[in-house]
């Protein structure tokens, strides 16, 4: 690698001097929120100059709920992410916990707020349950994560046998609408979840632990990391995440169904991505995800708002997926190749 | 040499020999069981169902096989099966193609959506889970795009009268599908290409080293797997006789489960024809026995899942035993009799 | 150990590849700098020298993945230039690198003529040919198995064999051997030994590339030393040089060897006592004890068994019988996370790469993984000024170099990298210390700079046992030698640092053990 003249200049103590404008685009670059936040930007101007309807306050409810669901959903398979694992049954787990969720608050008027704690508690114990078998039984994760989702979603057909629950109690159908000094509801909840995310992996031990068990897992364990619990606590959290969003997405349809969550998977992993974060462990920007969750979301609510129609979408969300990633991932080895 | 050469090799041939016996193991216990509590099993009718069943799940099971065996994956085997169909479809119905350049056209276009997979793979260093993941999306739309949800149901009689017709008794499809599973087994046991994939999924860079152009190989098994996953849906068009925008939504379980069934290695480097043909027989088995006895076809789902659990649970087992077993060896090697020191 | 025959046998004195004053550098380091070396026709010819002085560099330009700078690469006299692995092949020249490079899930017969398999997509394989045709191969290294062996179930030293059965195949007529014996064992080795003089009568070249002095006196008729990217001295034939010259010349002058001063008397009292402890990969039983402040050696040659006992110590294997005691009372270890915490045992593991560190991330994180519990702050949280304060501290301590903060450890030096994985045990102060291999892999320097740390912490009281398979290193700093062979202790030994009485009375046991 020869010194070019120009701004790679070599400095006499050996050094490489950058003039300004380069500098600013290597911090940009490094930036992990880089490719997210011009793809949002991009596409938010895009949208506001071409369709006004999308600053309508309509609108924008719209769009704060869809980002609200598919940002805890994000989050969920985030949890996981950080060590290093996929947790396939994200959408099971959540078709499940809706579900039930809808059975017991319909069929036996359990009140909501106990219905939404069991709920969560039922999609931590299903999320534990995976972690529990990847852990102990040493089972490759993906072929447990790919089992269980056909267990759980399997269970939860054979046992409501594809009932929905249409009925729910209207206070808490209400929530799915309520706002809160303008606000939705659902979107505070999910921010708040958010931000405890971000607490955890950035201020707290378990944090800490967790993404070392991502970065390499015999080097955790070998410095007293105890791997076990860590992926145990990954795959509860997920789980219980998981739950949050179905019950969110249950409140603003205002019923259960067992096709709750089938459009899950693609956008639980893309968002991670899109934001920075690692599908292979040890690295999780929360901010990133949910800045990605909302690009998803945004991209959705533009193609509706050009009139195309509902049969393209995926495959416009396809393919505009697969350019953010390329982008992004082009950043990563931009970064990497310059060691910025 | 060491002692004792013939003992690990055993094991590990065991090992590798493993999934494929449980798997038909697994085929002999159902049948006996089910034999002995349904009594419509063994009629020459449910045979045939059964058969026709095979035909279409082994195919899609091939097509996720390859791609395991070369160390990667591909979650759009459905959505490319449901594209190809209903192309395939709409070219007969719309545009009066006949049938035998319809389903070669959809063939090719099953090979060039699984190239493009692999493109994207190569190019983008992004992971075939992902990228797979993406694509699936954009194929499925592209197949709702064109049909609006419709399915195409005025296919040519020439094409629909394939779905039915039986040599012997042994449906068309179902011969069809083994000459695709004897084509596989030849070209990975006997044809360079396929010895290529296997090194590349084995020991990538070794496999490189020994002269692999491992880029070029991945788009080829991805475009082998779309291939195969357009055939699937072909065969399960004719069988329908219909084309139908549906096919393929619910092939991503089982086309890792019969392979995983079988024996194919996750990691790659290994695949067993007759394992994959196994595992798709027992799911088949198992779906075909709940509706045998009446059990709601509900469940299907969860008896799968448990079965995929089964699976792995089986693997592992194997996999410790033979640690196990070679650490014995390991340490009987060693003479215990000097006596051991320290203060 | 067989003696083999010395130099001469089977060798003409024909150079059959000469490297004359090869330079290559990189950004910021010259890792080679006018090196020469002459191999000739039929001789086995050693590559010596330390981790970090320029081997791999240099085999890298042997088997054309790197091109020289400058210098001459000649062979059978003719100057050429090797601008790729392909093109080293053309020329004869055969490599077995440390890490395999076999397709597990095929058999052995297809591995050894695995470019013929699958160099070309489209052709057909006939698979009993190419068995066939392969039996030659395998016969010519010793190989007795069946070509149709999956090769997945061969042991790490027949897996050697086929590699250089595969060499061979390709009409290698200059065979490179990077570090054979590093990872089969003793057995073993004396096979690979066996044949390697076979492949010498056959008129085969070979270039043993090793950082091991015992096997260079038992197979090599010349001998080529490099010290940081040099060359020690021109190439010499063996029988020239004694061993300490040899060593002299590995080691050079320029840095301190002299013995630490002697420390002050060590307490007698026992920190540590094993009794019997056996795990499933410690299966033999082991008895020692370890006492205040002392620096216990752990002596062996690879595969003896002593990271796997270091291990079943710390917990991160379970231990299967036996007991262990600590300051007397008997503990049951269950984790690493357990010996870490509640009784301050450490272990600073050999692999640095895939056990030692967190390459993806900074050098803090890497450092505080092991006190993260310690930074706590009131409700909970976590304290990210105390981890970068802490890690700082030990950073500067033990003087690690890095570009930035943000630096991810993965594109630290070698040594420097070492010390990310010494600091993090320090941070721990635990009172036992287990230091496995500490100085393979990292340049000379940091080794002393090392050395006179772990001299330091047994000074403070602190009790360490020091595994190494590098002779200097142990007799330099072990109060008292443990040696280990196949698995067991065979000896323990008070250190009277006399480096040609202590290692030859070391060597002797291991090979009383094992005739």
């Amino acid at each position: 690698m020869t010194a070019t003249p120009g701004p790679h200049s070599r400095l006499p103590d050996g050094s490489r001097s950058k003039s300004p404008a380069l500098r600013v685009w290597h911090a940009f670059a490094r930036w992990d929120l880089a490719s997210v936040g011009v793809a949002l930007v991009a596409i938010g101007l895009v949208l506001s100059v071409a369709v006004p309807a999308f600053h309508s306050a309509y609108n924008l409810r719209s769009l704060s709920f869809t980002v609200a669901v598919t940002g805890v959903v994000a989050l969920g398979q985030l949890a996981v992410l950080s060590v290093g694992q996929f947790n396939l049954a994200l959408t099971a787990i959540g078709a499940m916990v809706g579900l039930a969720f809808g059975w017991i608050i319909q069929t036996f008027g359990v009140p909501w707020e106990v219905a939404v704690v069991l709920g969560v508690m039922f999609g931590s114990a299903a999320g534990a349950l995976q972690g529990a078998i990847i852990v102990y039984t040493g089972i490759n994760p993906f072929i447990v994560s790919l089992a269980l989702a056909a267990s759980y979603f399997g269970a939860m057909l054979g046992l409501s046998r594809g009932a929905s629950y249409n009925r729910l109690p209207p206070s808490f159908v209400a929530l799915g609408r309520a706002a809160i000094i303008g606000v939705p509801l659902l979107l505070v909840i999910s921010v708040a979840a958010a931000v405890a995310v971000a607490v955890l992996f950035q201020r707290t031990v378990t944090g800490r632990r967790l993404l070392a068990t991502g970065a390499n897992e015999r080097t955790a364990r070998m410095s007293g990391v105890i791997t076990r619990r860590m992926i145990l606590i990954a795959h509860t959290l997920s789980g219980a995440l998981a739950a949050l969003a179905a019950v969110m997405l249950v409140a603003r349809l205002g019923s259960a169904q067992p096709s709750l969550g089938s459009e899950w998977l693609l956008p639980s992993f893309a968002a991670p991505v899109l934001g920075g974060s690692l599908l292979t462990g040890g690295r999780v920007l929360v901010g990133g995800t949910y800045l990605g969750a909302l690009l998803l979301a945004v991209i959705a609510n533009g193609l509706v708002l050009f009139g195309v129609s509902a049969y393209w979408y995926q495959t416009l969300l396809g393919v505009v997926l697969l350019v953010a990633l390329a982008v992004e991932r082009g950043r990563q080895s931009y970064v990497l190749r310059n060691q910025l | 040499m060491t002692a004792s050469e013939t003992g690990p090799a055993r094991r590990r041939r065991v090992r590798t020999t493993g999934g494929p016996l449980s798997a038909a193991i697994g085929v002999v216990i159902i049948s006996a069981v089910l034999s002995a509590v349904a009594p419509q099993f063994l009629s020459l009718d449910n045979f045939q169902v059964i058969a026709y069943s095979l035909a279409n799940l082994a195919v899609v099971a091939f097509a996720q096989m390859v791609v395991l065996a070369a160390g990667g994956m591909d979650l759009s085997v459905g959505a490319i099966g449901g594209l190809t169909a209903v192309i395939v479809g709409g070219l007969m119905e719309t545009l009066h193609v006949p049938p035998v350049p319809a389903v070669l056209a959809g063939i090719l276009l099953g090979a060039v959506c699984g190239a493009i997979n692999g493109i994207l793979v190569v190019r983008t260093g992004l992971s075939a889970f992902i990228v797979t993941l993406a694509t699936a999306s954009v194929y499925t739309g592209l197949n709702l795009g064109i049909t609006s949800g419709k399915p195409f149901y005025y296919l040519p009689d020439s094409f629909k009268v394939i779905g039915g017709m039986t040599v012997a008794g042994v449906p068309l499809l179902f011969i069809v599908m083994l000459v695709i599973a004897a084509a596989l087994g030849l070209l990975f046991s006997q044809i360079g290409l396929g010895r290529q994939l296997l090194a590349v999924g084995a020991n990538q860079r070794a496999a490189e080293l020994a002269g692999v152009p491992v880029a070029r190989s991945r788009v080829i098994v991805h475009g082998l797997s779309g291939m195969l996953a357009a055939i699937a849906g072909i065969i399960l068009t004719a069988r329908l006789g219909v084309a139908q925008p549906t096919i393929g939504t619910d092939w991503l379980l089982s086309s890792f489960a019969a392979p995983i069934i079988g024996g194919t290695l996750l990691s790659g480097g290994y695949l067993s024809i007759p394992g994959v043909v196994f595992g798709a027989l027992l799911l088949t088995l198992v779906a075909n026995g709940l509706v045998q006895l009446n059990i709601d076809p509900y469940w299907t789902q969860l008896v799968s899942g448990l079965m995929i659990l089964a699976a792995g649970a089986i693997d592992r087992v194997h996999a410790v035993t033979v640690q196990r077993l070679e650490r014995a060896e390991r340490f009987a090697a060693i003479p215990v009799s000097a006596p051991r020191e320290g203060s | 150990m067989p003696e083999i025959a010395a130099a001469g046998t089977g060798a003409s004195w024909q150079p059959v590849l000469e490297l004359d004053r090869i330079s290559k550098g990189f950004p910021g380091v010259q890792a080679l700098d006018q090196v020469s070396l002459t191999l000739r026709q039929g001789e086995v010819h050693a590559l010596l020298g330390e981790n970090g002085a320029g081997k791999s560099t240099l085999i890298k330009v042997i088997t054309g993945v790197y091109q020289a700078d400058a210098g001459k690469y000649r062979i059978d006299g003719r100057e050429i230039r090797v601008a790729s692995p392909r093109e080293a092949f053309s020329h004869g020249i055969g490599v077995v690198h440390q890490e395999r490079s076999l397709i597990p899930t095929f058999t052995a017969g297809e591995n050894v003529l695995i470019e013929r398999i699958v160099g070309k997509a489209l052709h057909r394989i006939d698979r009993a040919r190419i068995h066939r045709d392969a039996t030659p191969f395998m016969e010519m290294v010793g190989l007795s198995i069946s070509p149709s062996h999956r090769v997945e179930s061969l042991s790490p030293a027949q897996k050697q064999l086929i590699e250089i059965a595969r060499a061979l195949s390709l009409n290698a007529r200059i065979l490179l051997l990077d570090e054979p014996t590093a990872s089969i064992s003793l057995n073993e080795a004396d096979s690979l030994l066996r044949t390697i003089h076979r492949l010498k009568g056959q008129g085969v070249s070979i270039l043993y590339v090793t950082h091991k002095l015992e096997e260079v006196y038992e197979i090599c008729d010349s001998v080529t030393v490099l010290r940081d990217g040099k060359n020690a001295a021109p190439t010499s034939p063996l029988s020239e040089l004694s061993r300490d010259q040899l060593i002299a010349r590995m080691i050079g002058r320029s840095h301190s060897n002299a013995p630490l001063p002697r420390r002050t008397d060590i307490d007698r009292k026992v920190v540590l006592e094993a009794s019997a402890l056996q795990s499933a990969h410690s299966p033999i039983p082991a008895s020692f004890r370890l006492t205040r402040g002392e620096i216990l050696g752990w002596y062996g040659l690879v595969g003896a068994g002593r990271t796997e006992l270091a291990r079943a110590i710390i917990g991160a294997d379970k231990p299967t019988g036996g007991s262990l005691l600590l300051h007397g009372r008997s503990v049951r270890i269950a984790s690493v996370a357990s010996a870490l915490s509640r009784w301050r045992i450490g272990y600073i593991s050999e692999n640095r790469q895939e056990e030692g560190l967190f390459l993806t991330h900074p050098i803090a994180r890497n450092i505080a993984v092991t006190i993260w519990n310690r930074l706590r702050r009131a409700i909970g949280l976590f304290d990210v000024q105390a981890e970068r304060k802490a890690a700082e501290e030990y950073r500067a301590a033990l003087g690690i170099k890095m570009t930035s903060a943000r630096q991810l450890v993965g594109t630290l030096s070698g040594g420097n990298q070492q010390k990310v994985s010494v600091a993090k045990w320090l941070a721990v102060r635990p009172e036992i210390l287990i230091i496995d291999e500490p100085t393979v892999g990292i340049d000379v320097g940091t080794k002393y700079e090392l050395h006179q740390l772990i001299w330091n912490l047994a000074e403070e009281g602190m009790s360490i046992i020091l595994i190494s398979s590098d002779m200097p290193e142990i007799v330099r700093l072990a109060d008292r030698i443990l040696v280990f062979s196949s698995n067991r202790i065979v000896a323990d030994l008070p250190n009277d640092r006399n480096y040609d009485a202590m290692s030859r009375e070391i060597m002797g046991r291991i090979v009383g053990d094992k005739a």
